[in-house]
C-alpha cells in the first residue's frame, strides 16, 4: 500500500460513495476549490462540515501510529463525560481510497468534533486588543481546575500546546488532537499549564510582554523556558509569591512533575494582577534580552529586511536582501559588504563570492583571498585547497590565495580520498593538494575517488583503482568507451609487464 | 545514513529535471487517457509539487521543509521553471504564486462497479512544452550547480541529501555518453553528512510493446542497448532504506542493491518510481 496526501485529498474531494459510515460529509473549500487541510507527521487533517456541524477529518500518515491506542482514545472521550475533551471518534475502514497504483482501498479515518471557540492564542490576542483582563484570569482559574481534572483521570494529553487548546464563549479550556495521547495518568501536561499559566498571568500583567516576543501568537513554550532561568532570577526581587512558586516548581520538577504542581497553578490564577514598577521592569528586560540574544534557530530581529538569513559561521551570518548578499554579526551588524550578487557561508575563514558573472574568495575580514575574476571557485575546508577556473583552465590554490599548480588542467574533478582527477592535454591523472603527481597521466578517462576506489579508462578498457594507482578489478564494458573522442584500436592491453616496469606511480 | 529528520531548519531539496524537446510530442496512454509525454510529465510533476506544498501546510501555515527546483531542456538550452536563476524555491512562495489551474479528470471504478469520475484541482507550476532537441548536459550542469551549492551551505551539512529525478524519453543532443556518465558522477558526489545526491534516471517508453525495466540491479537486467547502460551509470545506487519499497515494484526479481533509473517506462512506473525517490517526505 503506498498511499500519500493527495490520495487522500482526491476522496475528501469527492466525498460520495466514499464513506461506508459518514454519509452526507463535505470539506470546507478554500478560494481555490481545494478542501481546507492542514498536516502534522503522523496525520492529515481536513475541516469538514457534517451533519451541520464543524468536524475534522484526520487521516493517518504514519505508520508508527498506534492504532490500538487510538482505539483506546476514542472509547475513554466516549465513556468519560468531560467538558475538557472533545468527541474523537475512530472510524476502522471507514474511507475509500485510490492508492498511486489505482488500487481501492478502505482506510481509518478519526472525526473529531471541532468546538466553538477559539484556540487559545486567537483568544489570548483579542483579548489583549480588547483589554479584556478579566476573560484572561477567568481562564486561567479554569486552567487551574483543568490541572486538578488531569491529576484525577486516566488521559494524558502528549502534546499540549496552545494550539490544541480551544476556549469556549464561557472561557471553558477544551483539549483537542489526541493523536499523542494516552489512557494513564501522567503529570507531564501539568508542566505545560504551568507555562500557560505564567504567559496568561505575564500578559495580563503587561500585554507588551505579549507582544514582545517574535512570534506574533501566544509564545511556544520553549521560548519562556529559555528565559526561565531570568524569570526566577528577577523574581527573588519583585513578583507575587504564588508566581515566584511556580516558576521554582517548574524548574525543581525537570522531567518528574508533581501532582502539587496543580495547586501551585490554581494559586497564580487566583493572584491578582501585578504592576508594580520592578515587575514590570522585569518582564520589559526578559523581552528586551531575548530580543537582544537571537538563539541559533531564531530569527534575528533584524530579519524583517532580509529575504534569506543563514546561520552563524565563523562568527558571521550570512544575510540577502533580495539583490545582494552580505554578512552581519550577531548583533546584525554589517561586518562584509562589497555587492555580491552570490556568497556562500563561511568556512574555516573563507567564503566563495561572486561579483556580477565572477567568482572570488574572501576572509572574514572581507579581504580578497582570491581576487573575483574567476569563472568557477570552490574551497575545500576539509583540504584547505581553492579551485578555481580561468579561460577554461583550472588550478589549485592554497587557502592564503598562494598558487599551487597554475590554472594548467582541463579537467578537475571534486576530490575523493584526497586526490583530485585532474586532465592535462589528453589524460587523466590524480593528483594531491600540495599539487603533487600521486598517481601519473596514462588514463583516456577518469572519475573521482570514493571509498579508496576510482575507475578509470585505459586503451579501451576500464579498471578499479586504489589510491597508489593499483588495478583492483577490471571492469565490465562500459558504454563511454564506444564513444571516446580517440578511438584507438584495443592492441594495447594492461598487462603485469606494464606495471612492473612502470614508475612506481603507474599501476 | 539517509535517516536524518526533515525539519525547517535542516530541509532537504528536490530537482526535477525535465525533457522538453519535441519528440515529447508523441502520445502516450495515462490512466484511461491518451495525452502527450509532456502533458503527462506535466501533471505528474505538478501533482508531487503539490504534495510537496501540502505536506508542509501547518496550524500557523506553510512551512519550508523542501528547497525545489525545476529544469526544462530543450531547444538548446535548459531553462529555470521552478525557482530563481539558480536557486531553488520554496514552498511558501510556490502555494501563493499565480499559474493555471486545470481541472484533472480520473475514472475510478468503486466497490461495488460503479465508475465514478473524480476531478481535482491541479496548480501547473510546470507548464507542459514540447519543442526542438535535448540538451540534457546543460541541464545536468545546472542540476550540478545547484546541488553544489545547497549541499555546501552550512545550513544543510545535517540534512537529508538531496533527490534529483531526470526525466527523458531520448538521448541528449548536447554531449556524449561519457559526457552525460561525468557530469552525473560529479552530481553523486554532492553530499550532506547524512549521505550522497540521488539521481534517478527516468527513461519514458513511447510504445505500449516495449518491456519496461524499473531500478534494476546489475547491467544483465538491461537490455542490450548503450543507451540503457548509461542511465544505469549515471544512477545512483539506492540505499538500503529504500529496499523494502523498491521491491514491490521493481520487475527485475533481483537482490538490492538497486540502481534509480528506469528503462520503457510507462507512466504509472514514473509516478510509482517518483513516490519512491521522494519517500523522504515521510521523515518530516
Amino acid at each position: 500500500m503506498y498511499i500519500n496526501l493527495s490520495n487522500y485529498m482526491e476522496s475528501v474531494s469527492n466525498p460520495n460513495g466514499r464513506f461506508k459510515t459518514l454519509e452526507g460529509i463535505y470539506p470546507v473549500r478554500d478560494c481555490y476549490h481545494e478542501p481546507v487541510m492542514t498536516a502534522n507527521r503522523l496525520t492529515v487533517n481536513f475541516e469538514m462540515t457534517y451533519k451541520g456541524e464543524a468536524y475534522t477529518l484526520k487521516c493517518l500518515l504514519n505508520d508508527s501510529l498506534c492504532i490500538e491506542n487510538l482505539r483506546n482514545i476514542s472509547d475513554y472521550t466516549r465513556l468519560i463525560d468531560s467538558p475538557y475533551l472533545t468527541s474523537y471518534t475512530y472510524y476502522p475502514q471507514e474511507m475509500l481510497v485510490f492508492d498511486n497504483f489505482d488500487n481501492p482501498l478502505y482506510v481509518d479515518v478519526i472525526l473529531q468534533k471541532e468546538p466553538e471557540g477559539r484556540k487559545l492564542n486567537d483568544f489570548l490576542a483579542n483579548c489583549l486588543e480588547r483589554g479584556d483582563i478579566n476573560s484572561i484570569t477567568e481562564v486561567m482559574r479554569k486552567i487551574g481546575d483543568l490541572a486538578y481534572w488531569f491529576t484525577e483521570n486516566d488521559f494524558s494529553h502528549g502534546r499540549l500546546t496552545a494550539s490544541n487548546i480551544i476556549i469556549t464563549s464561557s472561557c471553558t479550556p477544551i483539549l483537542i488532537n489526541y493523536e499523542w495521547a494516552y489512557t494513564t495518568r501522567s503529570f507531564h501536561d501539568l508542566i505545560s499549564l504551568a507555562y500557560m499559566t505564567i504567559i496568561l498571568y505575564l500578559s495580563a500583567c503587561e500585554s507588551e510582554f505579549y507582544k514582545g516576543f517574535k512570534r506574533n501568537s501566544i509564545p511556544i513554550i520553549r521560548e519562556l523556558r529559555k528565559n526561565l532561568l531570568l524569570l526566577a532570577r528577577g523574581l527573588r526581587e519583585t513578583g507575587p509569591e504564588p508566581l515566584k512558586e511556580l516558576v521554582l516548581a517548574i524548574q525543581k520538577s525537570r522531567f518528574m512533575p508533581d501532582k502539587h504542581m496543580c495547586d501551585k497553578i490554581a494559586a497564580v490564577a487566583q493572584c491578582d494582577i501585578h504592576k508594580s514598577e520592578d515587575f514590570i521592569a522585569l518582564m520589559q528586560r526578559i523581552v528586551g534580552l531575548h530580543r537582544f540574544y537571537p538563539s541559533e534557530t531564531e530569527n534575528t530581529p533584524e530579519q524583517s529586511r532580509y529575504t534569506h538569513v543563514g546561520h552563524m559561521n565563523d562568527m558571521l551570518r550570512r544575510v540577502e536582501d533580495g539583490q545582494y548578499v552580505k554578512f552581519v554579526n550577531a548583533q546584525g551588524k554589517t561586518i562584509i559588504d562589497g555587492n555580491f550578487s552570490d556568497a556562500e557561508d563561511f568556512a574555516e575563514g573563507r567564503s566563495v563570492v561572486k561579483v556580477d558573472k565572477y567568482y572570488g574568495v574572501i576572509d572574514t575580514t572581507g579581504r580578497y583571498i582570491l581576487s573575483p575574476c574567476f569563472e568557477d571557485v570552490e574551497w575545500f575546508p576539509e583540504l584547505n585547497v581553492i579551485k578555481a577556473l580561468m579561460d577554461g583552465h583550472y588550478g589549485l590554490y592554497s587557502r592564503e590565495g598562494e598558487e599551487i599548480t597554475g590554472q594548467i588542467y582541463t579537467k578537475m574533478l571534486s576530490p575523493g580520498d584526497g586526490l583530485f582527477a585532474v586532465r592535462k592535454e589528453c589524460h587523466f591523472g590524480f593528483i594531491r593538494r600540495d599539487g603533487s603527481v600521486a598517481i601519473d597521466f596514462i588514463y583516456d578517462d577518469a572519475f573521482s575517488f570514493q571509498n579508496g576506489k576510482a575507475r578509470v579508462t585505459r586503451n579501451g578498457s576500464v579498471y578499479l583503482i586504489d589510491t597508489a594507482g593499483n588495478i583492483i578489478e577490471e571492469l565490465r564494458d562500459s558504454p563511454s568507451k564506444t564513444y571516446q573522442t580517440h578511438s584507438k584500436a584495443r592492441t594495447e592491453i594492461f598487462t603485469e609487464f606494464d606495471r612492473a616496469n612502470a614508475p612506481a606511480t603507474h599501476p | 545514513m539517509y535517516s536524518a529528520r526533515i525539519t525547517r531548519h535542516n530541509p532537504t531539496a528536490f530537482i526535477f529535471l525535465i525533457d522538453r524537446s519535441g519528440s515529447m510530442e508523441e502520445k502516450i496512454k495515462f490512466g484511461s487517457h491518451t495525452t502527450t509525454k509532456a502533458e503527462a510529465v506535466a501533471i505528474v510533476t505538478n501533482m508531487l509539487v503539490k504534495e510537496l506544498i501540502n505536506r508542509c501546510r501547518r496550524e500557523e501555515g506553510i512551512v519550508d521543509y523542501f528547497d525545489i527546483a525545476a529544469i526544462g531542456y530543450s531547444s538548446g538550452h535548459a531553462t529555470m521553471l521552478l525557482g530563481g536563476k539558480d536557486s531553488f524555491a520554496k514552498p511558501s512562495i510556490l502555494a501563493m504564486q499565480h499559474c493555471s489551474q486545470r481541472s484533472f479528470s480520473r475514472e475510478r471504478v468503486l466497490p461495488n462497479g460503479h465508475v465514478v469520475v473524480t476531478t481535482d484541482e491541479l496548480k501547473y507550476w510546470i507548464e507542459p512544452k514540447a519543442e526542438g532537441n535535448t540538451p540534457m548536459c546543460s541541464a545536468m550542469e545546472q542540476a550540478l550547480h545547484l546541488v553544489r551549492k545547497w549541499c555546501k551551505q552550512t545550513t544543510n551539512k545535517a540534512s537529508y541529501p538531496p533527490t534529483i529525478f531526470n526525466i527523458t524519453d531520448g538521448e541528449a543532443s548536447d554531449g556524449d555518453y561519457q559526457t552525460l556518465i561525468r557530469i552525473a558522477d560529479e552530481i553523486k558526489q554532492q553530499h550532506t553528512d547524512d549521505g550522497h545526491t540521488l539521481l534517478f534516471n527516468i527513461n519514458l517508453s513511447s510504445s505500449v510493446e516495449d518491456k519496461p525495466v524499473i531500478f534494476p540491479g546489475s547491467k544483465d537486467d538491461l537490455p542490450c542497448c548503450r543507451y540503457a547502460e548509461m542511465l544505469y551509470e549515471m544512477s545512483s545506487q539506492m540505499p538500503e532504506e529504500y529496499n523494502e519499497t523498491i521491491r514491490h515494484i521493481s520487475n527485475c526479481h533481483c537482490e538490492p542493491p538497486y540502481r534509480g533509473m528506469s528503462f520503457n517506462t510507462p507512466i504509472a512506473d514514473m509516478i510509482a518510481m517518483m513516490n519512491i525517490g521522494s519517500i523522504s517526505i515521510n521523515k518530516i
